[in-house]
């Protein structure tokens, strides 16, 4: 049996003012096993630490007993401890009489009580602890960087100027993300494409780099250190080592002028055949199977004019998708945001008229690029409009669509009158109908009141409903800040959508085992101290895959998770946790209950024995595993059947 | 299934189906048969594997239920299934029991020929051993008039005689066991293996469907008003005057087919103390009673086992303190079983509900 030590601390008054510390330490002093107990202000500070070295030092202590904080506190800080004095940092046993004790009960007859009963247990455990030793698992120094936008493109560039390989897995045909389809950024208007192109360019030479475009991460398997991931890699029926993105192709291709442009948010039409922008990365053409009349039908008028048209021969009608095995060590998810799609909300009148367009449309309709080269113009009949109305929030802090700001509404509508106003001059009409203008980054307010001196009218309030007639778009606004109500006419709406979660990210989070957070984006480990970590060890968050940023707080979330993954990957070999599953093989039936309850991939069944095995790298110490178990096969390492039963004892 | 009739001989229907059996091994079609056979003292009979077809003596209606056939095949082919073909003929529960043993990776099917027969029902194994009336207890079984009054209560409110999943069926219900029985296969190659042993093809299955219809609602609306009867064992003070003679030897346990630990939780030593702590338990509470895991015994094997419980009651009948444990088992079974919408030995590729997770379900609970 071990030799117990116990120490119960004050915590200050924390502790001390509700329960009788003295009290606890003389009735822990008499308990099995223990010899010897103590009590201190701070267990925590330096000389609550040399307090338990000389005891384990004096009393030649196996087991410690902490009564004290909760040990999301301070567990990592006792053990340390302990391991300093000579005790095996997992026979340490923390109790918490804070939160579960003083902090929780108003009479301190009843706290000593309770104390005294956590006290009992802790030690009845205390007493069966068994020194745990950490295996060790070598780290891939690779990296999975999982989408193409500025977040992504950030991580990957950190990491690999850090000297790490990375692969980074774009879904769509091209690099660059959302922020590719935007014309200028605020506050600064720097021309969005002229920062980004430079980092576009940098991301495919890198020679660390290794762009998977086109693809789909499909599963990951395996643990931090060692992650086993498969990647889809769709055909774009182009080789792309042939081809030169000259867009031969796509000037030839049958269907030109047929198939919505996505990446112009369907504002013009495009052939099968496509490269989304000029100064696309990688510059390779991609065939768009669901519209190709080779790939629907099987037969294009007297033969596919693209393979015509293409001088390098490098169209492929028959690529098929490929399946690439990557084993890396960390991985970075910016998998980025979607809109909400505006025809959900029919107020805003988005599917009764063409002139009633979204924020990112308008970016295309003002890029240079963009589908009218730079001419904002009416969707509806092509000329200029004579007054624009832009609506806030729209399904944002809306308790029936999205309760969350978007963090970017206000600034990118204030910088959309900044340059209509340049492009139409000053007598165009410009509203802006807003909640409250949120402006609260490095130089946003600046911007603001730069735009407040433009001739805009401000209201503040939303539009009960947008209607659509043949006099044009007119909408009433009860302003509130004036206390009445206006009737607006207007040539062109412009709706600032919600930003929400990816549709596919309930699946995504399932394929990388990551958390969503009640709005439905992916959940950090901690919102303030650890804002880039996941519940998963080894997968980091960058962008808007978390919750909605702009710019700025995404590159540097971004290379803050790049920092973290860098962490890892630097590291030769990492330890594992050795609290964590075990099976008895006497005992193990073999059934395979615990495999298949298993939600880390850490079980298998021998192939020889049919016993249960544990794969210790993989195993999280959860412990569905040991309650799946109907014997005592499976256990949790000092948290036997035999340890827990004892503490219930002592304490029923 | 493709149905045929077997002609019964000088009207020994048991006889008959031994004869067809002995064909089976004769013909090599298998190189052995597990199936109830009567001891040499008579007072008993037990699965028996028998290869030699001069030693094949079945009865595959003994009124018997002294170990459950699925354990034993669990026991056979645990460690390797069989490589070469076996029969092993089972009554409905024990192929419920099967069923879930081959999910839990606890019987290995391949090579095997599932022989499923109707079941009348079995006896208590003393009153088979030494039964009072005039016939022997097949006889009085087959004859069905006074049966009842010697059957077991799992058997009188069994969910469902007929058996499932299996490759071939022997068939009672719908057919005079006097003159012939139905005889089914599931599968050409079941079909392949009954050629040559004289069955007639039936061209009108109403019949059998209808009988089986009949026997499973007559069942059904008895277990139903036996769980009614029975569902009043509620709360700890119930459950201690019902568990009150319990002298805690999990008999209960040994007997159970699904219970398949090798070592029960509660012959471990999780649950070992010091003399020292049993005192201080004595100090707490005053007195308590010994052995002290009793009822958290049978708590937690209901928790391990109900949702696959099959309620072939050999719990029951292991119970050397005559405990009904059928009373509380049956109604716990019903209840927890229809939570999840899961019926041991209904389909094999059913998962048992501890695998699956759904994130709708059980919304209620915890609120």
């Amino acid at each position: 049996m071990n030799r117990v030590g116990v120490f119960v601390c004050h915590c200050g008054i924390n502790i001390a003012s509700k329960v009788d510390v003295k009290d606890v330490s003389e009735y822990a002093s008499k308990l099995d096993g223990v010899v010897v107990s103590r009590e201190y202000k701070y267990m925590c500070s330096d000389p609550g630490a040399k307090l338990i070295r000389d005891s384990i030092d004096e009393f030649a202590l196996d087991s410690v007993v902490i009564a004290s904080c909760s040990p999301r506190m301070h567990e990592q800080t006792f053990r340390g401890v302990a391991e300093k004095g000579g005790v095996n940092p997992y026979n340490v046993e923390i109790t918490n009489i804070r939160e579960q004790c003083s902090w929780a009960h108003e009479d301190p007859v009843e706290a000593t009580r309770k104390a005294k009963a956590l006290v009992k247990a802790a030690v009845a455990k205390a007493r069966l602890l068994e020194p745990l030793q950490k295996s060790k698992t070598p780290v891939i120094p690779e990296a999975l960087v999982i989408g193409g936008g500025i977040a992504g493109m950030q991580a990957a560039l950190d990491l690999a100027v850090d000297g790490f390989k990375v692969h980074l897995v774009e879904r769509e045909p091209i690099i660059g993300g959302r922020m590719a389809q935007l014309d200028k950024t605020f506050p600064t208007l720097d021309c969005s494409s002229c920062i980004l192109t430079p980092k576009m360019m940098e991301t495919k030479n890198h020679q660390n780099i290794k762009l998977l475009t086109y693809s789909d991460v499909v599963s990951v398997e395996g643990s931090v250190g060692n992650y086993r991931v498969k990647v889809k890699r769709k055909p774009r029926f182009v080789d792309i080592d042939k081809c030169t993105g000259c867009g031969d192709c796509t000037r030839a291709c049958r269907l030109v002028g047929h198939v919505p442009d996505d990446f112009n948010l369907g504002l013009n039409k495009r052939g099968a055949a496509y490269i989304p922008f000029p100064q696309a990365i990688p510059l390779t053409a991609t065939i768009d199977p669901a519209y190709c009349l080779m790939k629907r039908f099987g037969k294009c008028g007297d033969g596919p004019l693209c393979v015509e048209a293409c001088g390098p021969g490098a169209i492929d009608l028959d690529q098929k998708e490929e399946m690439i095995d990557l084993n890396v060590g960390a991985i970075v998810v910016a998998t980025g945001y979607d809109l909400l799609d505006p025809g959900k909300m029919f107020e805003y009148g988005y599917t009764l008229s063409p002139d009633v367009i979204t924020t990112l449309e308008l970016e295309r309709l003002i890029s240079s690029s963009g589908p009218t080269s730079g001419n904002v113009l009416l969707p509806s009949n092509g000329e200029k409009p004579g007054s624009v109305t832009f609506i806030l929030c729209a399904g944002s802090r809306d308790e029936t669509q999205c309760t969350w700001c978007c963090r970017i509404g206000c600034m990118s509508a204030l910088k959309h009158v900044y340059l209509l106003r340049e492009k139409l001059g000053c007598e165009v009409e410009i509203n802006i109908c807003y909640t409250d203008i949120r402006s609260f980054g490095k130089g946003y307010e600046e911007f603001y009141r730069k735009i407040r001196g433009k001739g805009v009218n401000f209201f503040r309030g939303r539009p009960s409903e947008v209607r659509v007639g043949r006099g044009g778009i007119c909408m009433e606004i009860f302003d509130t800040t004036t206390n009445k109500l206006f009737e607006v006419r207007t040539q062109m709406v412009v709706l600032v959508p919600a930003l929400v979660p990816r549709v596919d990210s309930e699946e995504f989070s399932r394929v990388l085992g990551l958390s969503r957070s009640g709005d439905g984006f992916f959940l950090e480990a901690h919102p303030k101290l650890r804002p880039m970590d996941t519940f998963v060890n080894g997968i980091f968050l960058a962008g808007c895959c978390q919750g909605p940023k702009d710019i700025s707080d995404s590159v540097s979330q971004a290379s803050g998770a790049a920092s973290r993954a860098a962490g890892i990957l630097s590291q030769d070999e990492l330890e594992n946790d050795p609290l964590i599953a075990w099976v008895d093989p006497e005992v193990c039936a073999g059934c395979g209950v615990c495999v298949e309850v298993c939600a880390y991939s850490a079980r298998k069944l021998n192939d020889v024995t049919g016993i249960a095995e544990v794969d210790e790298a993989l195993c999280a110490g959860c412990g569905a595993c040991i309650s799946a178990c109907p014997s005592n096969a499976s256990t949790h390492k000092n948290y036997t059947k035999q340890q827990l039963i004892r503490m219930i004892d002592e304490v029923i | 299934m493709k149905l045929y009739t077997l002609p019964i001989k000088e009207g020994d229907a048991p006889r008959t189906v031994n004869e067809m059996l002995r064909r089976l091994l004769i013909d090599k079609k298998v190189d052995a048969i597990l199936a109830m056979t009567e001891t040499p003292s008579r007072k008993s009979a037990f699965p028996t594997m028998v290869s030699d077809p001069e030693k094949l003596a079945t009865n595959v209606f003994t009124p018997l239920l002294p170990v459950s056939t699925g354990t034993m095949v669990s026991r056979i082919t645990k460690l390797r299934g069989v490589d070469r073909p076996l029969a092993v003929v089972l009554r409905s529960c024990e192929l419920r029991a099967l069923t879930e043993l081959v999910k839990l990776n606890q019987a290995d099917l391949r090579n095997i020929v599932l022989i499923g027969v109707d079941c009348l029902g079995t006896f208590p194994m003393n009153t088979y051993s030494s039964f009072p009336g005039k016939d022997t207890p097949t006889e009085t079984l087959l004859k069905g008039e006074n049966a009842e009054k010697y059957m077991r209560s799992a058997c009188l409110n069994c969910k469902d005689p007929t058996p499932k999943n299996a490759d071939i069926v022997i068939g009672v219900f719908g057919a005079d066991p006097g003159k012939e029985l139905f005889i089914g296969a599931r599968t050409e190659k079941e079909e392949a293996l009954l050629k040559g042993l004289g069955l007639k093809d039936v061209k009108d299955d109403k019949g059998r469907k209808k009988a089986v219809d009949e026997i499973r609602k007559m069942k059904d609306s008895r277990r139903e008003l036996f769980i009614k009867e029975k569902s009043g064992i509620k709360g700890m003070d119930k459950l201690s005057e019902f568990f009150d003679t319990c002298v805690n030897c999990h008999n209960c346990m040994k007997a159970c087919p699904i219970c398949y630990c090798k070592e029960c939780l509660f012959e471990s030593a999780v649950f070992d103390l010091e003399a020292g702590k049993y005192m201080g338990k004595a100090d707490a509470k005053g007195a308590y009673k010994t052995p002290v895991d009793s009822i958290l015994f049978h708590i937690t094997r209901f928790n391990h086992m109900i949702l696959s419980c099959v309620e072939c009651g050999l719990c029951e009948q292991a119970c050397p303190s005559n405990i009904p444990l059928m009373d509380i088992i049956v109604p716990i079974a019903e209840n927890a079983q229809k939570e999840f919408g899961y019926l041991p030995g209904r389909d094999p590729s059913e998962q048992i509900p501890m695998i699956v997770y759904r994130e709708e379900e059980f919304q209620d609970v915890g609120e």
